[in-house]
């Protein structure tokens, strides 16, 4: 630990060195010299600024603290630009960059004739790029020296607790009140669910929707493009259930994509068109990547609740799900006509699938409840509009305790307590 | 009983039965972050919290110490502001300094109780006013310029063009 700290120090030296020897020889020999022009050193000067606190080893080996370097004045340039004046610019090519710098010193008339100028004002003159930093440059954080700073933003606080306890109609009136109380009314806190259900998205949505972060997001048989969920998707990356019933597949199939959020539920019901291959096309791995990350894996593999009613998925679609989403619990297959007993037998490979909708399913028969006995993690099953016959479902339930038959074919388990 | 001791923003300590203490969540980690013992002397400093306040706040905890649990803080919670109990409306006839005081001690202390009971009580303040309304009753100056009123008010017109 103590050498590593030595060796940084002793690098620390090295790195201060070349500008100080540029410096000397100028002063020792009061001409030019090609590499020792004065951008040369005005360079060096900006390169090392980062360092101007930290301690150096000096020659005999002793650490000392290196104080923070004064400005160099441009009175100990002046005999250098003379000299280079003096000399004509014959020097041929390597000459002409550090010629054109000296004639723009020597043009700045103020500060050749100011010997108090410091070079940081020199850099600032200057059109050229030699004063551009070498080092990345964060902004310094804001500090919160005054009280009164402080004091909005905890009022702030305190609205927001406040707002929690008001319909969206006095938020409205909330937000008109004064600037502190518009800050306040869209805060994530109070927007976590936002309904857009049948609603036309214009561009001004969008962002009102993006600036309020949702995590639950609602876009029933909206009217939204595929460039505006995409827009929005990047931007809700804390978002954590999109429903998107009724929505054109153009719009829905961007959900195939890097960006995507980590949704854990997701409803695609009615989508039109929505069948095997749009299912396939949704939960495949993402074609677009980030910089420097590969995701093999699809992005909707965290859903815990999917919706598909009312699609044409069969059961090859049915296989997929199983394949890509193991962590589902609920899944709504209602009206998917093309389903018969094989889809189902594949979804009792989904080991925690607590809620199964499959009501209006007309392709299963008494086969699929057989095999959904199995499942053992079920506790509500919806068989409504299906061809199953009452007495297999009164048998279903009588054998198995604490479930219980609504409206004959909706099987649930009661909970006991 | 254990006692805890409780210093507020000026120095002033208050001995409380640590039973009651409890009610602030804030109060409670650090007591037991701190493994503090019953026969310790040691203070435990709110220094955000002015006494008067703090004098309030036990006095809400003291009344509300055998209340039962909340229920579970659920998104689809019904935004009932009409459920204050007249012991807790009695106790909070305060001025509005006091009231946003105790707002912020409760959401500092991270005592849910009395957090809701006063904003339910500044929401009831705020429910069913216009803009105006509600600048006279908290004596709030609009800093709005016109451009900007109508920019909110367009903003809040957006979600209801169906």
């Amino acid at each position: 630990m103590e050498n590593l700290k030595e060796a940084n120090l002793i690098c620390a030296h090295f790195r201060f060195q070349p500008a100080e020897i540029n410096v000397m020889e100028a002063f020792d020999r009061g001409t030019v010299k090609r590499s020792s022009s004065p951008s040369a050193v005005i360079k060096m000067e900006a390169a090392e600024r980062p360092f101007e606190s930290a301690n150096t080893v000096a020659d005999s080996g002793v650490i000392v603290k290196r104080e923070k370097l004064s400005p160099i004045r441009i009175s100990e340039y002046i005999p250098e630009t003379k000299a280079a004046a003096e000399q004509p610019a014959n020097g041929g090519g390597p000459v002409s960059g550090s010629v054109k710098i000296e004639e723009e010193i020597r043009t700045n008339e103020p500060i050749a004739n100011n010997v108090d100028v410091p070079i940081d004002e020199i850099l600032s003159n200057s059109k050229k790029s030699n004063h551009m930093p070498k080092y990345v440059i964060r902004p310094v954080p804001k500090l919160d020296t005054e009280e009164t700073d402080k004091e909005p933003r905890r009022r702030c606080s305190t609205l927001v607790h406040v707002f929690k306890f008001l319909s969206a109609e006095d938020l409205k009136h909330c937000s008109l009140v004064c600037k502190d109380w518009y800050t306040a009314t869209i805060s994530p806190a109070l927007w976590n669910r936002m309904d857009l259900t049948e609603t036309v998205i214009t561009p001004k949505l969008v962002k009102y929707v993006m600036v309020r972060q949702p995590k639950v997001l609602i876009l029933d048989w909206c009217k939204i493009t595929k460039e505006q969920l995409s827009w929005l998707l990047v931007r809700l990356p804390q978002s954590k259930a999109l429903s998107l019933q009724g929505c054109p597949w153009s719009t829905v199939s961007c959900l195939r994509s890097c960006v995507c959020p980590m949704l854990t539920s997701l409803n695609l019901s009615f989508v039109p068109t929505m069948d095997d291959a749009a299912l396939q096309h949704i939960l495949s791995p993402p074609l677009d990547h980030r910089p420097g990350l590969l995701d093999l894996a699809c992005r909707l593999s965290n859903l815990k609740s999917l919706k598909l009613a009312g699609s044409n998925i069969t059961d090859v679609g049915v296989q997929i799900i199983v394949r890509v989403l193991p962590k589902l619990s609920m899944l709504d297959l209602s009206q998917c006509y093309p389903i018969t007993d094989n889809g189902v037998e594949s979804l009792t490979q989904i080991s925690g699938l607590s809620t199964l909708q499959l009501s209006g399913c007309t392709g299963i028969s008494e086969q699929s409840l057989k095999m959904l006995g199995k499942c053992k993690s079920l506790t509500y099953l919806d068989l409504r509009h299906t061809k199953l016959t009452k007495s297999s479902i009164n048998k279903f339930v009588s054998n198995r305790e604490g479930f219980k038959a609504f409206d004959s074919k909706l099987i649930v388990k009661i909970d006991k307590s | 009983m254990p006692m805890i001791k409780l210093q507020s923003s000026d120095g002033e300590v208050f001995q409380v039965d640590f039973e009651i203490a409890k009610a602030s969540v804030t109060i409670k980690t650090m007591v037991e972050d701190l493994g503090l013992e019953e026969e310790d002397e040691e203070n435990v400093p709110l220094p955000n919290v002015n006494p008067g306040i703090l004098k309030k706040v036990i006095q809400w905890a003291t009344y509300h110490k055998d209340d039962p649990p909340a229920a579970e803080d659920d998104e689809g919670r019904e935004k009932r502001t009409d459920d204050i109990s007249s012991w807790d409306a009695d106790f909070l006839k305060v001025d509005q300094g006091t009231l946003f005081e105790l707002i912020l001690a409760a959401n500092y202390l991270d005592i849910k109780g009395l957090l809701d009971v006063t904003c339910k009580t500044v929401a009831n303040m705020i429910k069913g006013k216009t803009p105006e309304e509600i600048r006279k009753t908290f004596n709030i100056k609009n800093d709005f310029s016109a451009a900007e009123e109508d920019q909110v008010r367009k903003e809040n017109e957006w979600c209801e063009e169906k």
